[in-house]
């Protein structure tokens, strides 16, 4: 029923070169402790606080130690907690600060035994009757499960004594390791909160589920006894979704009267391809007060739940967005002047604390294939404004529109996606008072790694992203913190930042022959455009005067990709198709018959749009050339006309097509009947001027056909707001324009003429945007990634930087946990450590 | 004497030129033919189980050359769905006649839809093994000339000179259209593991792997053969696990096998698994209905899912809504567990939807099916994972992964070492739970594994049958 709780040895093992944007000189340290590491909570001990990190794959929780005296002159014995500003005993020496709790054998860290997938854990912190007394616990949430004569019984939520595993293994005096105190649940839990606040009785939720049932959601109270602490449920209730994650406000903004904990519970919905504003579009807030008293064997949906959606009706297409991980901001300066200001000073307006939610999508079936999501939406992060008093929500609006007092009608700002997809989320905290004003409350560096800039934002969040990186976010501002936007040189911003993303030089190959001109790629210019502009001379339309960049090239939409325009280009899937080509004895039309293959994908396909007007090529004939020899007289370059398509053949048209600028023409071929039915491969390729005699593809995706002297315009969905804009941008907004061009003159029809199936132009662009990310960089492969966790004592303050946040983060794909410090990346040796 | 003596130095020549060593047959054959052992599980690998839930094959793979070939055996399902706790293998599971000597090193063993014909290749020969079943009794036979009954070690081709295949492992079945033929024609499909060396000229290595393309009515008769890939494409990295896909009816490849010159071994190829770190991971989509003229279009997703070492794939059934399709893999370093999406728009390459971490080393991935008239459910999977003996001690376990809540949701440890390959029971109306049967490869034994549909995460270990000792 319960697993005994072991632990093994430690010792502060190593690390791997880490670097970040600015990078720090790393600190080495050795030794394997972990397995896939994922969840990280903090709780304390007796005289310290205590960080815990669940080994997801395995079975276990490694401890550190994270000492917090800071001396006082009021506190009875000389030192509050940095962290709490309560009394502390200045017992936690600095040879254990940020150190792994030992197991038996001291060189080894301690392994925490706690039963199969401790996913999710979480830390209370609890007094005891004296106010004085500190017990620490943890919450996990995995998969132990009770047992009867070995047989799995109950799924298991289980509460382990931080107190007791921090005497254990300091062995002063030698202490047995308590079994945990575990609650049965009625399925295997997903997660667990608690709330941050200290007290004798401190509120925890557990949010379990089956496979396809409601997630029910459990209301505990946790407590300091005799034994030690204990969790005891008070109330339950079930709500119709797919539960992913938990959350709480920070601070005491949401708690009900008499230190009665807090008022809501945040669900995270991630049921997959819900309904926009309901089922699987963002989170819950479910109402504490209004969860019925716990009973075992009862499950009533909870009856006061607000949703709390994370698409928008503004959204061009509104999808609904389910979410993976959630926060909720803590209490911030909206309004605040800098404490030492001269003249009259604002009046400071706070923002409450859970006024804004952020979430880290799943993915929607309705998204695969939208450019600009690469990942079929998942690891977006949106930005929520909530009101927890006023019983609505809202997406936030798209910048440049004030954030605090929305204009009426702006449209909802698009979700932000790093570089890879984010998986956890968490605010940093604010520095206290915010002595700089609100604008100045979060401490990050940011810049290029020879150009580090410290900066401070008025409220900063931070997310793990599945390549191993750990990503900031200015939350007012909507944006990535972003090593070239936001670094400065001496005082002033980098010139280079308000650059547009970096077009390449375009390739055509195979060249033409000698003596006939190669058409060109045209790409919309800068308005005005200097003189002998290629595509001022197409004559077309410009597609982006706002935009205003080479090729409409837009920071926060356009992506790192290779563009192809191929001439007459194989469509996917069809580059090698086999059939029986004949003459139709009743319509006495050339048939391909395609018995094995469908075509329907094809006609369909918005980007590829298989019609009348394309071409093949033959590939491969099985006729002997005796019997056919008009169609073995054909060279495989030669294109052959499509006259109509089915579904499971081609109708081709002999005759071909003449030249009609800037369309192409098809020659002709022979296909007499004494040919019979001739098996043949063929590839099939555009050719149609109805839709588009290049085939554009961008990286591996099709994104669509266009002709000679047209102009293509390639939309994507936005993944950052990067720079100042005067009115809001589109969520679908422009990523790339080009136009094909051969010049209508007297060599028009011979330049076209000569162009061959296959030719292309090669082009790349760039991001031209890179958020300032800490990682650790020489080690492979990296990601994913775990929870991020954001710390924040006055311990660790010192000279110009004021309790500064410490994050941590879980790399659980290489087994190693990253403890940064953001303000000082660059500045600091000890702003990275790696333990591993 | 010395006459004598002479004789009897002469004779012992003479015999020991001319003695052949004694061929140590596997069990229930040998390794004494006179006196053969037990039939009895040795490094199991493959297993597959006929569609009327009655027959359990299990292929032995004869890893250490112990015998002179492998084994495939034929169980009596109902006879090891009665057993409970640790218990021996016992001769009586097997059925009469349900024994066959077939080449080593086996990979899965497959058996075809009407649960006829089983097959699994033998990575040192590059042959094909294949063996029949009477569904009514059990009993083995060969398959397509492959040999005299219960000896079919010659296998029924060798593909390796066949068509250049090396390493047969992947083995799936679906429909091709061979140049030529009126229309799609069942088919079995074999990808290689190991590479083909074409040419090695200044130390560059060009290397290619081909699929074949055999008919399932005759799979001695060999339909044509395509290239997944070859030097200019893929860099002719070979295969492992594939699936057909039925509705664009093209093959889908992963894994990753590299060969190379070795400068410390005088230029000669060395071979080995794609290096973790290195960036790829190359997802192959082979036309099939264009014979050996069909194209392979090549996806590196290794950016996405920052894993080079795909081990097992599985198809979930087409989305009827979007016409969408989930492709499960399960890939090592990281251990993952990924959901690729691959659209209904041919315009759009595959897309990695999600990672997630499962249980170190996983070998297999199995999608549970349903009892029959069983309301639209959740996806579940099954996945093996861990292993003692290569290298590495990790929990051997079967863990239950639900891809709607990017988790997993129960496990079971304990299985042996290095659980492998997963048949599934045939579910049956009313059916509360799934029965898997696992192989556990180096404790050679099958794990008999329930996992209740409804609360996944009490999933258990009904028996371990078998041991090594």
């Amino acid at each position: 029923m319960r697993a005994a709780v072991a632990i093994g040895l430690s010792a502060l093992a190593a690390a791997v070169v880490a670097v970040a944007a600015c990078s720090s000189t790393p600190i080495l340290t050795t030794g394997t402790t972990f397995t896939a590491p994922y969840s990280i909570a903090l709780t304390w001990g007796a005289d310290r606080d205590l960080l815990f990190i669940s080994n997801s794959s395995g079975d276990d929780l490694t401890a550190m130690s994270l000492c917090t005296q800071v001396p006082s002159s009021t506190s009875p014995t000389g030192f509050v907690s940095g962290s709490t500003n309560l009394p502390v005993a200045n017992t936690c020496l600095e040879r254990e600060d940020q150190e792994l709790l030992p197991g038996p054998v001291r060189v080894f860290p301690g392994s925490i035994s706690v039963g199969d997938r401790p996913t999710r854990i979480a830390g209370v912190r609890l007094l005891g009757p004296d106010k004085v007394s500190w017990f620490g616990a943890v919450l996990v949430a995995g998969l132990a499960t009770s047992a009867d004569g070995g047989v799995k019984q109950d799924p298991l939520i289980r509460l382990i004594d931080a107190n007791n595993i921090l005497a254990a293994s300091q062995r002063t005096p030698p202490t047995r390791v308590k079994l945990p105190f575990d609650v049965a649940l009625p399925n295997p839990a997903v997660d667990v909160v608690a709330s941050e606040i200290p007290g004798n009785h401190v509120p925890a939720f557990v949010v379990s589920q089956a496979p396809g049932g409601p997630a029910v959601l459990t209301a505990f109270d946790v407590s300091p006894q005799d034994s030690g602490p204990v969790m005891q449920p008070v109330s339950r209730c079930t709500v119709d979704l797919v539960a992913t994650r938990l959350a709480l406000v920070p601070g005491t903004d949401d708690q009900l009267p008499n230190n009665g904990g807090p008022a809501h519970v945040y669900v995270a919905d991630g049921s997959p391809d819900g309904v926009p504003g309901g089922k699987g579009d963002g989170a819950v807030e479910v109402s504490v007060p209004d969860m019925p008293p716990y009973d075992p064997a009862t499950f009533t949906p909870c009856p006061a739940v607000r949703r709390i959606p994370a698409s928008d009706p503004t959204d061009p297409v509104r999808v609904a967005r389910p979410l993976r991980s959630i926060a909720l901001n803590p209490q911030f300066f909206q309004v605040k002047s800098r404490d030492n200001a001269p003249g009259p000073l604002v009046t400071p307006v706070i923002a409450r604390g859970g006024s804004i939610l952020l979430g880290v999508t799943l993915g929607s079936s309705t998204l695969c294939g939208v450019p600009g999501e690469a990942t079929c939406g998942e690891g977006s992060i949106v930005i929520v404004q909530n009101d927890p008093v006023a019983g609505t929500s809202r997406v936030a609006p798209a910048p440049p529109a004030d954030f605090f007092n929305v204009p009426a009608g702006t449209p909802a700002t698009a979700p932000l996606h790093a570089l890879s997809g984010a998986r956890e989320i968490t605010f940093l905290r604010p520095i206290p008072g915010c002595p700089n004003g609100a604008n100045a409350c979060v401490d990050i560096t940011a810049g290029l790694t020879t150009v580090g800039t410290q900066l401070q934002i008025q409220l900063g969040a931070v997310a793990s992203t599945d390549d191993g990186g750990t990503v900031f976010i200015n939350v007012i501002d909507r944006r990535f913190v972003d090593d070239l936007r936001d670094e400065r040189r001496g005082n002033a911003p980098d010139p280079n930042a308000a650059l547009p993303p970096a077009l390449s030089g375009t390739t055509f190959f195979p060249s033409p022959p000698l003596g006939v001109e190669a058409p060109q790629l045209a790409f919309p210019n800068v308005i005005p455009p200097p003189a002998n502009d290629l595509f001022t001379s197409t004559g077309l339309p410009h597609p982006c005067p706002d935009v205003n960049t080479p090729g409409c090239l837009n920071k926060g939409v356009t992506t790192p990709l290779r563009w192809i325009l191929v001439w007459h280009g194989v469509m996917p899937g069809l580059e090698s198709v086999a059939g029986i080509l004949h003459r139709d004895a009743a319509t006495d039309a050339v048939r391909l018959e395609l018995p094995s293959k469908d075509l329907t994908p094809w006609i369909r396909s918005p980007t590829l749009a298989l019609q009348a007007g394309d071409v093949v090529h033959v590939r491969a004939v099985a006729n002997p050339a005796g019997l056919c020899p008009e169609l073995a007289a054909l060279p495989t370059t030669q294109d052959l006309l499509i006259k109509a398509v089915e579904t499971h053949a081609l109708v081709l048209d002999p005759r071909g097509r003449g030249v009609s600028f800037p369309f192409s023409g098809v020659p002709a071929f022979n296909f007499p009947a004494s040919c019979g039915s001739v098996t043949l491969a063929v590839d099939i390729r555009t050719g149609s001027p109805n839709a588009g005699e290049w085939l554009v593809e961008a990286g591996t995706d099709v994104r669509g056909r266009v002709n000679v002297n047209s102009l293509f315009v390639s939309k994507a969905r936005r993944f950052d707001n990067p720079i100042d804009v005067p009115a809001p941008r589109p969520q679908m907004d422009i990523e790339v324009a080009f136009a094909p061009f051969i010049v209508n003159g007297p060599n028009a029809v011979s330049t076209l003429s000569a162009l061959v199936s296959g030719q292309q132009f090669t082009f790349t662009t760039s991001r031209g945007t890179q958020p300032t990310t800490i990682r650790e960089t020489n080690v492979l492969p990296q990601g994913p990634v775990g929870d991020v966790f954001a710390y924040q004592s006055g311990h660790f303050s010192g000279g110009s930087i004021i309790a500064p946040n410490i994050l941590f983060t879980a790399l659980a794909g290489n087994n190693a946990l990253v403890r940064s410090s953001p303000a000082n990346i660059g500045l600091s040796d000890a702003a990275l450590v790696i333990y591993r | 004497m010395r006459l004598r003596l002479a004789i009897l130095v002469a004779s012992i020549a003479i015999g020991a030129c001319t003695t052949t060593p004694p061929e140590l047959l596997p069990p229930p054959f040998g390794p004494d033919t006179s006196s053969p052992q037990p039939a009895r599980l040795f490094w199991p690998t493959g297993i597959a189980i006929d569609p009327g839930g009655k027959h359990l094959l299990v292929a032995n793979a004869n890893f250490d050359h112990a015998f002179a070939g492998g084994a495939i055996y034929s169980l009596d399902v109902n006879a090891l769905l009665t057993q409970r706790g640790t218990v021996p293998f016992s001769a009586a599971f097997v059925r009469k006649g349900g024994a066959a000597m077939v080449g080593n090193y086996l990979g899965p063993l497959v058996l075809d839809p009407a649960g006829l014909n089983a097959y699994s290749g033998s990575r040192d020969t590059n042959r094909l093994n294949g063996v029949t079943l009477d569904p009514g009794t059990g009993a083995l036979g060969c398959r397509a000339g492959s040999g005299t009954s219960p000896d079919c070690r010659s296998g029924i081709l060798d593909l390796g000179r066949l068509v250049n295949l090396e390493g047969p492992y992947g083995i799936a079945f679906g429909t091709s259209t061979p140049i030529g033929a009126p229309g799609p024609l069942d088919s079995i499909f074999v990808s290689p593991l190991i590479p083909h060396l074409d040419d090695l000229s200044n130390g560059v290595a060009q290397l290619s792997s081909p699929v074949a393309v055999l008919n399932a009515s005759d799979p001695s008769q060999l339909f044509f053969s395509a290239l997944a890939t070859d030097p200019v494409n893929g860099s002719g990295i070979g295969a492992g696990p594939i699936v057909f896909e039925d509705v664009r009816r093209e093959l889908i490849l992963g894994g990753c096998y590299i060969r190379f010159p070795a400068s410390t071994q005088g230029g000669q190829l060395t071979s080995g698994k794609c290096l973790p770190g290195s960036g790829s991971n190359l997802l192959r989509f082979l036309e099939l209905d264009a014979g050996p003229a069909g194209f392979s279009r090549i996806y590196d997703l290794g950016g996405d899912l920052r894993s080079n070492e795909t081990v097992a794939l599985e198809l979930a059934p087409t989305d009827p809504t979007t016409g969408k399709r989930t492709l499960y893999a399960a890939m090592r370093n990281p251990d993952l567990i990924a959901e690729i999406i691959l659209p209904s728009d041919p315009g759009l390459s595959p897309v990695v939807r999600r990672t997630s971490s499962v249980g170190p080393f996983p070998s297999q991935i199995h999608l549970l099916q349903r009892p029959p008239g069983t309301p639209t459910a959740p996806d579940l999977l099954a996945v093996t994972s861990g292993t003692l003996t290569i290298g590495q001690t990790t929990p051997a376990l079967v863990a239950i992964f639900d891809p709607a809540q990017g988790r997993v949701v129960g496990q079971v440890e304990r299985l042996g070492d290095t659980p492998f390959a997963m048949a599934q029971l045939p579910p049956k109306t009313g059916d509360t739970s799934a029965k898997l049967f696992v192989s556990v490869f180096a404790s050679c034994r099958i794990a008999v594994v329930d996992v209740p549909y409804d609360h996944p995460w009490d999933v258990s270990i009904q028996a371990l049958v078998g041991s090594c000792k």
